[in-house]
């Protein structure tokens, strides 16, 4: 079976169906609202989005200059710029002091850095909340492709985001996106190894389907935890979940319970409160799924998600007011 | 005129490349309503729309450094929000299932009856299917049918042929007669 080449007609209508035409004719004459962030507001973000890049560019180039020092590429390209500089400096000499490097040089070393400023960074730096590193000895480096886009080189590496916007990561055989989770991935060849070791990430193949990968039972026993805090975010998170997918609802309320309280703010907690909010309307109390929703439309009210939870919150009806997650009964 | 006007934008680009606050405050009024409708219309959740243009042009002045002039800033500004907006519906689609997961209940079908369907219930049905899309097809059929682009228009913003573009608006037709319970033989 041959497939035909497909040469569309430049004034093919976009939509066929009239039905689908009426609904898309319906979408297009409702006007966008009325914008409420500001270009200040813009301004500030990226300032803070800009100080965690120049953070995550100073980590990065005290990285590369410890590797560079410790290969010894500073001294080779040091020859090859200056042949007049005697080879014998480079190699023979037993690794002095910094001082008497100074002062026994007759010209000061370029310093092979100097034109990467960090001010003037053009190249794309990870965000601080991102942390990679290799699991086994190299020399390779991931690629940096943005803010929060990598491409990951052979060898064995950790990947763990603090935050929930999402980080995706190229690999040969398709791409990986976390949303504060954690993550060992294994490069070779044209195939990469995932293991989940904190939430859950999403997993997109070559043809760019997708699944969803979790973090397995035995290894969240593996997992370092903290004792002196109590159980992270992350951890409770994972309890709820594994509870629910347990079966366990009410122990599942509970976990969540801890999760938005004792860490209100987390990432975790903001999937932690719609998580409640539908076991305890699914449990049959619907005051509480309420305060549930509308503890997080007070915590994130210009969340993405916001939309969804006000409507599954008015879905509920009216009710009582709300002491945090507790409704106030009379 | 044009020149001057060009010139123009072109100094003001340049500011704004350097992090200059007026400039990028100017490119952010001169564009922000686009990337607005943009977002809507690729979203149609109105509680989104200011997070997402934020978020655009947050991303938009982290990277303008690196804008090379070599697309329209326009096109460049529509790529950042395909990007942002892909991301919504992904956070989207698997809030949807876990909670779907949750509660062990199956989610409301879109294919519903639809003769009476007023304005906002066309709005509703037609964007939960365009969340059950794959995002290739969704964005091409938000361009073309939505956004109202040309084919190479279309191509131009998303990057890719405009056989592409056509090919992926047509699927998308298919699967959203589908998803809403419409004769697909009338999309023929």
């Amino acid at each position: 079976m041959t497939v035909e080449p497909f040469r569309p007609a430049p004034d093919e209508p976009a939509v066929r169906h009239p039905r689908l035409r009426a609904m898309v004719d319906a979408v297009q004459a409702e006007p966008p609202p009325e914008l409420q962030v500001d270009a200040q507001a813009v301004y500030a973000g990226w300032q803070q989005r800009r100080t965690g890049q120049r953070r995550g560019l100073a980590v990065g180039l005290a990285l590369a200059a410890a590797v560079l020092l410790t290969v010894g590429v500073l001294e080779l390209r040091s020859a090859t710029q200056e042949p007049d500089t005697p080879v014998t400096a480079r190699t023979d000499s037993p690794a002095p002091s910094a001082p008497s490097t100074r002062a026994a040089a007759p010209e000061p070393t370029p310093e092979v850095l100097a034109p990467v400023e960090p001010t003037e960074a053009v190249a794309p730096v990870l965000a601080a909340s991102i942390h990679v590193s290799p699991l086994s000895p190299t020399t390779a480096v991931p690629e940096v492709l943005g803010p929060r886009r990598m491409r990951l080189p052979e060898g064995s590496w950790s990947i763990d985001s603090e935050e929930a916007e999402p980080v995706e990561v190229a690999l040969p055989d398709g791409a990986l996106e976390l949303r504060g989770g954690s993550v060992h991935v294994q490069v070779a060849g044209d195939v990469a190894h995932v293991e989940v070791l904190r939430d859950e990430v999403l997993r997109v193949d070559a043809r760019g389907r997708w699944t969803t990968l979790r973090t397995r039972p035995a290894e969240v026993v593996a997992e370092p935890t903290e004792p002196a805090t109590g159980p992270s975010p992350a951890e409770l998170a994972r309890e709820a979940e594994e509870l629910m997918a347990a079966g366990d609802r009410a122990g599942a309320i509970r976990a969540l319970r801890r999760l938005v309280t004792r860490h209100g703010r987390s990432a975790a907690a903001q999937a932690g409160l719609i998580d409640l909010g539908r076991l305890l309307k699914a449990s049959g109390q619907p005051d509480e799924a309420r305060c549930a929703y509308g503890l997080f439309l007070a915590r994130w009210p210009g969340h993405a998600l916001a939309g969804d939870v006000t409507r599954a919150r008015e879905a509920l009806g009216g009710g009582p007011t709300c002491d945090g997650l507790r409704p106030n009964k009379k | 005129m044009t020149r001057d006007r060009d010139a123009d934008e072109d100094a003001m680009l340049a500011a704004a490349q350097r992090g200059d606050r007026a400039a990028q405050s100017a490119l952010f009024v001169a564009h922000k309503d686009d990337v607005a409708r943009q977002v809507y219309r690729m979203t149609g959740d109105r509680s989104a729309v200011d997070d997402l243009v934020q978020e655009v042009f947050i991303s938009a002045f982290s990277a303008l450094p690196g804008f090379r002039r070599d697309a329209r800033l326009d096109t460049w500004l529509y790529r950042i929000t395909v990007n942002k907006v892909r991301n919504w519906w992904d956070a989207k689609r698997r809030r949807r299932l876990r909670e779907d997961r949750v509660a062990g209940s199956p989610r409301e079908p879109i294919a519903t009856p639809e003769d009476e369907a007023d304005a906002t219930e066309h709005r509703r049905r037609l964007y939960a299917a365009l969340g059950e899309l794959p995002d290739k097809y969704r964005e091409a059929f938000t361009a073309r049918a939505i956004d109202n682009l040309s084919l190479q228009e279309a191509s131009l913003r998303l990057g890719v042929p405009v056989s592409t573009v056509s090919y992926r608006t047509r699927k998308a037709e298919e699967q959203l007669c589908v998803m809403l319970g419409l004769d697909p033989e009338g999309a023929r």
